[in-house]
């Protein structure tokens, strides 16, 4: 009887799985392969692609403007995760902390802007961040300002952007695992003479690690991987590889060295996210020593 | 009393009129149940072609055709990936999109034994051969919002113009718009197609002045309608558009000379109805056809028709001393030079 039990356990997993991960291979695995075949095609164009050659990935790092472009990415992407950290944990922590028929509300408040198109929301930006636009005329009107300021086409119009479009992953990766953070806890460290920043910062905040952890490894890659806000808010004066990519694969239609571009930012993004999550792992597995002690 | 001849003769004529009735229904709705697919460029320009060429079709012959809205290179894209089973049977692109369509070879030739209304097309607007069929020109000029620039632009170069800081827009690096953008300041600094090392020099010098890199019409117009920007150089027909919308915009004509695009159907290679695309490049080619898009958008023509005077004032190329104002330009040149013209300007704007 133990024997078909055990070969069940083994099955029941898989056969779950099964519809995933075929979904995974033929709508990403393949596709990914093609991509990185192309990349390693010598031509620089989408017709003219035959053999196997290096060309596009030296060309990529022999020339300083790429790896800067890369560098830039990379900055925006942690300031990007930083800042929809500091506002979505307090927002994350306070919806946590409410009962659910109250925090229903909440979340579709905060889930509303990822039902909108982005095209729009980026539209609604340029609108907003105009020399006619809502902030110019609150600058104008309180005095700040003599004359419109030019807010669009510039690095912190593109994060402020990309801060509104990921904060919504931030929130709710935080707000899902301090939910499970039992309150006495918090109660007891008050117990314990600990004042509420010590208790913020010794109990809420370790155990609220992974939640933080996982909302900013999804909004840094998520930023790190913007194209249309990069171009549309930034107007080709900020220089994000995304907008790259997209530019040499569907204007110049250069495949090969859009390929090769998408699959430096790919690697060089895991290589990040790993670093970030064996830190994590590392300061949880510490914390959890630190505890058993 | 009717005689017997009489009826005979009236027998005689309305059964050959009942047995001929669904030949000629036939002729008359030859097409009838085909739809044709064409890649479109959305909004107006879609609506213009809609109302000129799709529906004299459908009344004419019943042929249907549906415009799928898309970018042109992603539709390329699409168009050489499925070569069997081809989703589009009309293919719009511009001049640079002829060279990638032809030497993909997934276009027919098309003449005039086949699409009359080819004689009718203007000498030097056949770019590609017997390949494609052209009917429509837009021209990448200067312009600017008089309101604020008080000293006229006279050429491409005065995107560089020190009055103009903080206030100029040229379209996004990798677009048509901005590599026929790099021709005319080359040409207008003694470069050229082989050398576009001036129009680089010009566009380092103007860079204090571009606020951005538009990277759609929409983007530009809108610069423009918001008042971040006060001049730059944009496509004749939507500067057209902004005047339409209220606002003072002039357009200059280069005196050295105007680069443009010329717009061409295709008809793919391998689809299921060639006679009903042939039809649709006939109906394209006629008067009704032609004047569809300037009508909307005021692009210019392409053939001998006779322009109606409210359009002949707005358009460019209204004359035929206007028309030898255009530049002609090797297109193979210019798509094998693209990469490296867009990488370079990347780098002097975001330097």
């Amino acid at each position: 009887m133990e024997e078909p039990l055990a070969s069940r356990r083994v099955l029941t997993p898989a056969l779950l799985l099964a519809p995933m991960i075929l979904l995974l291979v033929i709508f990403l695995i393949v596709p990914t392969f093609g991509l990185l075949r192309a990349s390693f095609l010598s031509e620089s164009h989408l017709l003219d692609g035959s053999g196997f050659s290096l060309k596009q990935y030296i060309r990529f790092f022999s020339d300083s403007y790429y790896s800067s472009v890369l560098f830039e990415t990379f900055v925006d992407g942690i300031i990007v995760s930083l800042v929809c950290l500091a506002i979505g944990f307090p927002t994350g922590y306070s919806l946590a902390r409410l009962s659910p028929l109250a925090r229903r509300w909440r979340i579709i408040i905060v889930i509303m802007p990822l039902t909108l198109s982005l095209v729009v929301i980026v539209f609604g930006w340029l609108i907003i961040l105009g020399r006619n636009g809502v902030i110019n005329a609150l600058l104008l009107s309180s005095g700040i300002a003599s004359s419109p300021k030019q807010l669009l086409f510039s690095r912190p119009a593109v994060i402020t952007v990309l801060v509104q479009q990921f904060l919504p992953f931030m929130i709710l990766s935080v707000m899902s695992v301090v939910t499970q953070i039992d309150p006495v806890l918090e109660h007891a460290a008050a117990n314990l003479r600990a004042n509420r920043f010590a208790t913020f910062r010794k109990v809420v905040i370790p155990l609220a690690l992974p939640g933080i952890f996982a909302g900013f490894n999804l909004v840094f890659v998520l930023s790190i991987s913007a194209f249309i806000t990069p171009r549309l808010i930034g107007g080709n004066r900020v220089a994000m590889l995304g907008s790259l990519i997209y530019e040499r694969i569907m204007a110049e239609l250069n495949w090969p060295s859009g390929a090769a571009m998408a699959f430096i930012l790919l690697v060089s993004g895991l290589g990040v996210t790993a670093a970030l999550n064996a830190l994590a792992a590392s300061r949880l597995v510490t914390k959890g020593g630190r505890y058993a002690r | 009393m009717i005689k017997r001849r009489t009826f005979l003769k009236v027998a005689a004529t309305a059964t050959a009129g009942a047995l001929a009735a669904p030949y000629v229904h036939a002729e008359s709705k030859k097409f009838s149940g085909i739809t044709l697919r064409v890649n479109g460029y959305g909004g107006l320009y879609d609506e213009a072609l809609k109302k000129s060429v799709a529906a004299p079709l459908e009344e004419r012959y019943g042929l249907k055709i549906q415009f799928i809205a898309g970018t042109t290179s992603a539709d390329f894209v699409k168009l050489i990936a499925n070569r069997d089973n081809p989703p589009y049977d009309l293919f719009m692109g511009d001049s640079p999109n002829m060279v990638e369509l032809t030497k993909a070879g997934m276009i027919e030739e098309i003449r005039a034994s086949e699409v009359p209304n080819v004689k009718r097309i203007l000498p030097d607007f056949r770019e590609f051969g017997h390949y494609g069929v052209p009917f429509s020109v837009a021209s990448i000029i200067p312009v600017y919002n008089s309101k604020y620039i008080k000293q006229p632009i006279a050429s491409y170069s005065d995107i560089a113009r020190p009055d103009l800081v903080g206030r100029a827009v040229v379209m996004a690096s990798a677009t048509y718009g901005s590599l026929l953008t790099l021709l005319g300041l080359a040409d207008e600094n003694g470069g050229s197609i082989e050398n576009v090392e001036p129009a680089f020099k010009v566009m380092s010098a103007a860079k204090r002045n571009i606020v951005a890199l538009a990277q759609t019409n929409v983007a530009e117009i809108q610069m423009f309608q918001n008042e971040e920007v006060y001049a730059g150089i944009f496509w004749d027909g939507r500067a057209h558009e902004l005047r339409t919308k209220g606002l003072p915009i002039v357009t200059v004509v280069p005196p050295k000379g105007v680069y443009s695009v010329t717009t061409y159907i295709n008809v793919v290679k391998g689809i299921k109805y060639p006679e009903a695309a042939y039809a649709y490049a006939e109906q394209l080619l006629s008067d009704e056809g032609v004047l569809g898009v300037p009508r909307a958008l005021r692009y210019g023509v392409t053939t001998d028709v006779t322009l109606p005077e409210e359009l002949r004032q707005d358009l460019l190329f209204n004359s035929q001393a206007r028309i030898a104002l255009k530049k002609k330009v090797d297109w193979e040149k210019l798509i094998a030079n693209r990469s490296a013209w867009t990488e370079e300007l990347n780098k002097i704007i975001r330097s």
